[in-house]
């Protein structure tokens, strides 16, 4: 069975809301799939779900309570934290759950594509359901070049690896570590 | 494929890399073997005093029409009859420059204008970044440089001006007409407006601060709006720039900045700078081009897809996009301008470094970078191009000078390429058997019901290499056609229905000038024409569908976007107004 966490801490960068992730599954070893998510309530911010084992994600949760006392968390019947904002970890895990939204910083089987990666294995070795290029067809033997850094994102049902392509047995993936920031602030 | 862009070789800090000048400034070529539209520009010049000899050769155009006395009277009629047909001459410029006094700037002025005139500019916009240092220090310490360059480039008009960061939004250019003030609006205006020296970024969604905020940025835009009619600078602009980068300018705020101050905010980057961030090679892996490398974040208009926050065909989606943002404002039927600049920071295997600060001060100290100095070897790791090397925004004027660029651009008399793509381009709409010229870009035909109307396209390809040494060839042109459906009802719609390509040209192979024409018969309701060209060698469908845009720009590729295998054109539009 599989649940699905929410938590808010009003982050207004996803920077801050993976290391909270990062800090909350640093000693979890089942598979979860852990993702940032942007939510209106109270206002724009960036909130995080994890699905995983019920039993993992009572873990999860206490972790993230540790990590981050100003956060709430949503999980089932268990509502803790700043009342204001459930909302935004309750409209996480929805998203989590219903797989309509949801930017993927961690899901079963991404330590297996760390560097490129022939699509047939993403597929068959993650959690990933698909990758699109956002230039049409590519190759059934095209290789995605993850650079060890790949955030797929939950769309209509599906985890879906987004890329571009020019050549197209080569994928390049949509989102990148390090975006330029604009005039050295992260705006 | 190699790519080699003419900067392996080491250059000094005077000279580096001088292209030749434009044919139209070269002397050695005479009148008879230049292209029209580069004849075109240096008659301008010559009548307003600055190409030397010829001075006497030019008869009225050009003369100031102000010009007092009888003597005066009949060069006065001459050139209002040239005025009135609108003689236009397209001068190219760059509205978004930055220099030493921005805090991620390089270049002296100086050298920002010795290259734009190099690379044939005839206008520039010196803009740095809105900041604490620069609203104490730099905005006023640009200035002697400002007048500096203009001096030392007489050919070139140097504005000053600003990157305004539009509070809640993204940045903007302002800029104003030189005189007395200009540094003084400027100064006030920075430290009263500006999103970083208020403090006054946050745009959140539904956030506590983002409807101050977003008023803050109309205000700004108001106070220009009042000073210009006060007379306190002769003119003043604002046009918004990469605005669907970081998805921080939403459909409600610039329909807001356009409405509150529609003759200060006149329009956007249709093509952001920065386009050589992604040209393969070390630093630019993963590169967007243009820097369009990010996603959505809090501070984005939530309902932006995530194909808004790449560039198209070096494009902004704002404008690569058929029927998306920029054609919904224009199917509003009020006028909204695009615009292509460099964003010139720091160039592509340019050798320039920063030069080391003497003890003790900073930018914050200074309000500026000590001069650049060579660091002995091309650095590949930079994304710009120098002003007027790529990207160009050609501003049709009747006559040589600061407002009459600042007149152009508020007209929308405006056509942007990639490039050198073509040498020069002439749009005229009339009603067809009329001996009238009709209107051209950024221009309103009103007629009456059932007119029928010829739109006439001339375009002069380019003749000469452009500075990636090749001749660009022009294979398509295309005609877009929009609906005008009124005010918008959702001030946050970023679509409209009824755009779509309607015609394309193919004018692969064709030699010499090019004239285009289409009849538009028994014409019932408000349009307009718009167009676009390409050298066909990047496309795919538009993201509205193959059906509203067969061959549209494609999608810009992290880290793999040669600027120079993938040239476009745009114009602004022409609207018609059908009488009741």
């Amino acid at each position: 069975m599989t649940a699905v966490l929410g938590a808010s801490a009003l982050h207004a960068r996803a920077a801050d809301a993976e290391r909270l992730l990062r800090e909350a599954l640093g000693a979890v070893r089942a598979p979860v799939t852990a993702c940032t998510h942007l939510v209106d309530t109270p206002w724009r911010h960036e909130a995080v779900s994890v699905s995983g084992d019920p039993a993992t994600l009572a873990v999860v949760a206490d972790a993230i309570r540790r990590a981050e006392p100003a956060a709430a968390v949503v999980l089932g019947d268990r509502e803790e934290g700043p009342v204001d904002r459930r909302a935004g970890a309750r409209e996480a895990a929805t998203a989590h759950h219903e797989r309509t939204g949801g930017r993927a910083v961690h899901f079963p089987g991404i330590e297996l594509i760390g560097g490129d990666v022939a699509v047939g294995d993403v597929l068959a070795r993650t959690a990933v359901d698909r990758v699109e290029s956002s230039h049409g067809e590519f190759a059934a033997d095209a290789v995605v070049q993850t650079g060890g850094f790949v955030r797929p994102r939950y769309r209509d049902g599906e985890l879906v690896l987004l890329v571009g392509h020019t050549d197209p047995h080569r994928l390049v993936p949509w989102e990148v570590p390090n975006p330029t920031p604009c005039c050295g602030e992260d705006h | 494929m190699a790519h080699d862009h003419g900067h392996d070789h080491p250059h000094d800090h005077s000279h580096d890399h001088a292209p030749p000048p434009p044919e139209w400034a070269d002397p050695t070529v005479p009148d008879t073997e230049l292209s029209p539209r580069a004849l075109s520009r240096r008659t301008l010049l010559r009548n307003a005093g600055l190409m030397g000899a010829g001075a006497t050769a030019l008869g009225a155009f050009g003369a100031t029409p102000a010009a007092a006395g009888p003597a005066d009277a009949e060069a006065a009629e001459a050139y209002r009859r040239r005025h009135d047909q609108e003689r236009l001459t397209f001068l190219a410029g760059d509205h978004h420059i930055h220099t030493q006094f921005s805090p991620d700037g390089l270049y002296r002025v100086e050298d920002q204008a010795r290259h734009a005139a190099q690379y044939g500019l005839d206008w520039l916009v010196i803009t740095d970044h809105g900041s604490n240092a620069h609203a104490k220090i730099g905005v006023e310490n640009v200035n002697p440089h400002i007048r500096a360059a203009r001096a030392a480039n007489p050919r070139t008009l140097v504005f000053q001006g600003l990157e305004w960061n539009i509070p809640a939004a993204e940045h903007g250019t302002v800029f104003v007409a030189p005189g007395a003030n200009e540094v003084s609006l400027l100064k006030q205006f920075e430290t009263g407006y500006d999103g970083a020296v208020a403090g006054a970024t946050d745009g959140t969604p539904g956030g506590p601060n983002t409807a101050k905020n977003e008023a803050l940025a109309v205000a700004g835009l108001r106070f220009l709006a009042e000073h210009r009619r006060a007379g306190t600078v002769a003119d003043a602009l604002m046009l918004a720039n990469h605005p669907a980068r970081k998805g921080l300018d939403s459909p409600h705020e610039i329909r807001a900045w356009r409405d509150a101050a529609p003759e200060i905010a006149v329009g956007f980057e249709g093509a952001p700078g920065h386009q050589a961030a992604a040209i393969p090679g070390p630093g630019h892996q993963t590169n967007g081009r243009g820097y369009y490398d990010s996603g959505p974040s809090a501070q984005s208009f939530p309902a932006y897809p995530l194909a808004s926050y790449v560039t198209y065909g070096g494009f902004d989606w704002m404008t690569a996009t058929v029927g998306g943002m920029w054609d919904s404002l224009l199917a509003e039927g009020r006028p909204w301008w695009i615009s292509a600049n460099s964003d010139s920071h720091s160039v592509y295997g340019d050798d320039q470094v920063r030069g080391a600060f003497a003890p003790g001060h900073s930018f914050d100290t200074d309000g500026q970078y000590p001069d650049p100095v060579s660091g002995g070897a091309p650095v590949p790791t930079q994304g710009d191009f120098f002003p007027g090397c790529y990207s160009r925004t050609h501003v049709g004027a009747a006559r040589y000078g600061y407002t009459d660029v600042m007149a152009g651009l508020r007209a929308g008399r405006v056509w942007v390429d990639h490039g050198q793509l073509i040498d020069g381009l002439d749009v005229r709409l009339a009603e067809h058997g009329r001996d009238e010229r009709g209107a051209t870009l950024g221009g309103f035909l009103r007629v009456r019901r059932g007119a029928r109307l010829r739109l006439t396209v001339t375009i002069d390809p380019a003749r000469r290499p452009n500075y990636h040494g090749e001749v660009p060839k022009l294979t398509r042109v295309d005609v877009i056609r929009g609906e005008v459906t009124g005010p918008a009802a959702d001030r946050d719609t970023f679509a409209t229905p009824d755009t779509r390509v309607a015609t394309s040209f193919d004018v692969a192979g064709r030699r010499g000038r090019i004239v285009l024409n289409i009849d538009l018969r028994d014409v019932s309701r408000p349009f307009y024409l718009r167009l676009r060209g390409t050298d066909g060698r990047r496309s795919q469908p538009g993201l509205l569908g193959a059906r509203v845009d067969p061959h549209g720009p494609a999608a810009d590729v992290r880290g793999n976007a040669d600027p120079w295998q993938d040239l476009w054109f745009y114009s602004n539009p022409i609207f018609v107004d059908v009488r009741r």
